[in-house]
């Protein structure tokens, strides 16, 4: 009897691309087994193991569903011309999730507030959130969110902590000196709750391993402390269309906001272009007062739980800036930019970049040890030549507040920020040596000494960090 | 990160390369407008429907150009679960085929949850069909995702849809 079959747009690839397949068959039984033994690629779609029709299959004839018959497909007997028609379930939908008794006990002041309840608890436990960055921020954030509940928490950082880091990083106690940041952090947020899944990621985030990591997660929370990485994390959040939380510190004050390009800007809309490279120092360069990250990583965590509860009204389209001296919230608003180079309508950027060329740092670290383009003087050089008897002028441009820390004997206190009032002191026939923390503000030092018509001039190396840790070790390090 | 031109042209508009071919689909804001709504109009339940179009035989570019709303008859938790009713898809095929059209996938909407593929989407998902996912929060439509299984049928594959023709053009 020739019947034919029509094949489902998922299973033409199965059928050399055929909208129908024409068949010899009585039965549609007998139907099934000749397309499948013509194309035994498709049995394996269609079949299970006995050779039976695959229970989210079904099959029509004509307008009739012959699985829903409730008889077996032998017993379909088929006349000439008719035409079959395979149709595979669609289905699908979310996880159920159910809570231990522990888990209901641990969690009990959520589930009575009526904005969370039981079904809020298990949107947290269903979701995956990433934190990239285990530091400032990224301590009450994560802290926060294993608390609450938050079902999947991956963790992205590669550091390892450091004596600096526990004035404010709250995740990590004096013993954990020494370890990785990721080890500790597992080791303290499963001790806090047991019931999450923590999962660590030990790497420099990337352009190449972005999209891969992110994928597996549902909302992304920002607390990086650089500028590529904030690119880098936004593009790729656009890209995949998750939610940013962002947030950044800085001395006093903080930032906080959602981007998320479906319903609201991103931010490339507010910063287009980053800043020029060693404007905006780091916390390492400008410092921060150790309970601001705790309050900024905090509000992350709220907005994170807000997104996943669907509840109250996200930080989307708002920028909340916070300074701590004069205790106060601005908010400004944030448009979406219609010419946004990757959320707008017409996008530029189109797959993830060069962030470290974008963001021009690259091999011009304003904090590295070289003195870029000016002559430099290693610190064992300098202190052989100056015990040799050399006399050698040390000028010291950090501010008055690093030498209350610590200062290289010898040297001329000679802040930056006094520099332009001061300059008569100085005879630009004579030979400096200029130093600070690291390197970054003797090269500003050299360039303005420089244009003042001072041509003998000379770095050192590395600053009083280097001299700390190779010259005289009994010197504080900052 | 010397490796990114080489990604680049790997991906080529790909997001993480589990598909062997380069994918650009399109979506008429229209037609996005439409699943909004009706995403938005079926919240706190889950919404449904079949996506047409033409495909060009290779997965690798799909253009929606229309849909079609799906009762959603999941006998259990109608908030949480979808089940496109095999009545509904058999009209769908016969309305592509009349139309000279395809049954490029189907989509669904998550209420008050990431527009991210479930583990139970996964399972039920077919190599071959372009699924869309748009999250609804209190009511509002947020983020809008697109995915195809990959080629073994083991994961989801977020691949990009755009609109063919933008406002500003």
């Amino acid at each position: 009897m020739p019947v034919s079959i029509l094949i489902p747009t998922p299973l033409r690839r199965y059928v050399g691309g055929a909208k129908s397949v024409a068949v010899e068959a009585g039965t549609a039984q007998a139907a099934v087994a000749a397309l499948t033994g013509q194309h035994p690629e498709l049995a394996r779609q269609l079949l299970d193991d006995a050779g039976k029709l695959r229970s989210f299959v079904n099959l029509y004839l004509g307008d009739e569903n012959v699985r829903g018959l409730g008889a077996s497909l032998e017993a379909v007997a088929l006349k000439d011309g008719d035409v079959l028609t395979i149709v595979p379930a669609i289905a699908g939908g979310l996880e159920d999730v159910k809570l231990s008794r522990d888990e209901v006990l641990r969690y009990s002041r959520h589930l009575i507030m009526p904005e969370v309840t039981l079904e809020g608890q298990k949107k947290l436990k269903r979701a995956k959130v990433l934190c990239i960055g285990a530091g400032g921020l990224g301590s009450p954030l994560t802290l926060y969110l294993a608390a609450a509940g938050v079902g999947t928490l991956g963790v992205v950082d590669y550091d390892t902590v450091d004596l600096t880091n526990l004035q404010r990083q709250i995740l990590y106690s004096s013993a954990d000196v020494g370890r990785t940041k990721l080890e500790a952090a597992k080791e303290r947020l499963t001790q806090l709750n047991p019931e999450i899944e923590i999962r660590t990621h030990s790497m420099q985030l990337a352009s190449w391993n972005a999209l891969e990591l992110f994928q597996d997660y549902d909302i992304i929370a920002d607390g990086t402390d650089n500028f590529p990485t904030r690119y880098l994390v936004n593009d790729a959040c656009v890209l995949l269309g998750k939610p940013n939380v962002y947030a950044s510190i800085f001395r006093f004050e903080g930032q906080v906001s959602v981007f998320d390009a479906s319903r609201g800007p991103c931010y490339r809309c507010m910063f287009p272009e980053p800043p020029p490279a060693g404007l905006v120092p780091s916390c390492a360069e400008g410092g921060v007062l150790g309970v601001l990250p705790g309050i900024l990583g905090s509000l992350q965590a709220l907005e994170v739980l807000k997104l996943i509860l669907g509840i109250g009204d996200p930080l989307v389209g708002r920028l909340v800036l916070f300074d701590a001296l004069d205790f106060k919230f601005r908010e400004l608003a944030v448009r979406k930019d219609p010419h946004c180079a990757i959320c707008g309508p017409e996008p530029t950027v189109t797959e993830l970049v060069d962030y470290e060329a974008f963001c021009q740092i690259r091999g011009a670290e304003p904090d590295d040890n070289d003195g870029g383009g000016a002559p430099t003087i290693s610190v064992e050089e300098f202190h052989q030549r100056r015990q040799a008897g050399e006399p050698l002028a040390l000028l010291d441009v950090r501010e008055s507040y690093e030498a209350q820390i610590a200062v290289i004997p010898g040297a001329i206190r000679f802040p930056l920020s006094e520099l332009p009032g001061r300059l008569h002191e100085l005879d630009s026939a004579d030979t400096y040596t200029l130093h600070c923390h690291k390197a970054g503000r003797s090269q500003e030092a050299y360039r303005a000494l420089r244009k003042a018509g001072f041509g003998r001039l000379q770095i050192l190396a590395g600053g009083i960090d280097a001299w700390a840790e190779r010259i005289d070790r009994t010197l504080p390090r900052y | 990160m010397s490796e990114m031109g080489e990604m680049g042209e790997a991906l080529d508009g790909n997001l993480d390369g589990a598909l062997p071919w380069p994918t650009m689909h399109r979506l008429p804001a229209e037609v996005e407008a439409q699943l909004r709504q009706h995403c938005e109009a079926q919240y706190p339940l889950e919404a449904c429907g079949a996506l047409f179009g033409q495909g060009d035989g290779t997965g690798a570019a799909w253009t929606v150009t229309g849909l079609r709303a799906a009762p959603n008859e999941h006998g259990g938790d109608h908030a949480r679960r979808y089940l496109v009713p095999p009545d509904f898809q058999l009209q769908a095929e016969r309305f592509a085929q009349a139309t000279d059209q395809e049954v490029l996938g189907y989509y669904h909407s998550h209420p008050d949850h990431p527009a991210q593929p479930s583990e139970y989407d996964r399972v039920h998902a077919w190599f071959g069909y372009l699924y869309l996912i748009c999250a609804v929060g209190q009511g509002r439509s947020a983020a809008l995702n697109a995915f195809t299984l990959d080629a073994q049928g083991g994961a989801f594959v977020a691949v990009q849809v755009r609109d063919p023709a933008p406002a500003t053009s």
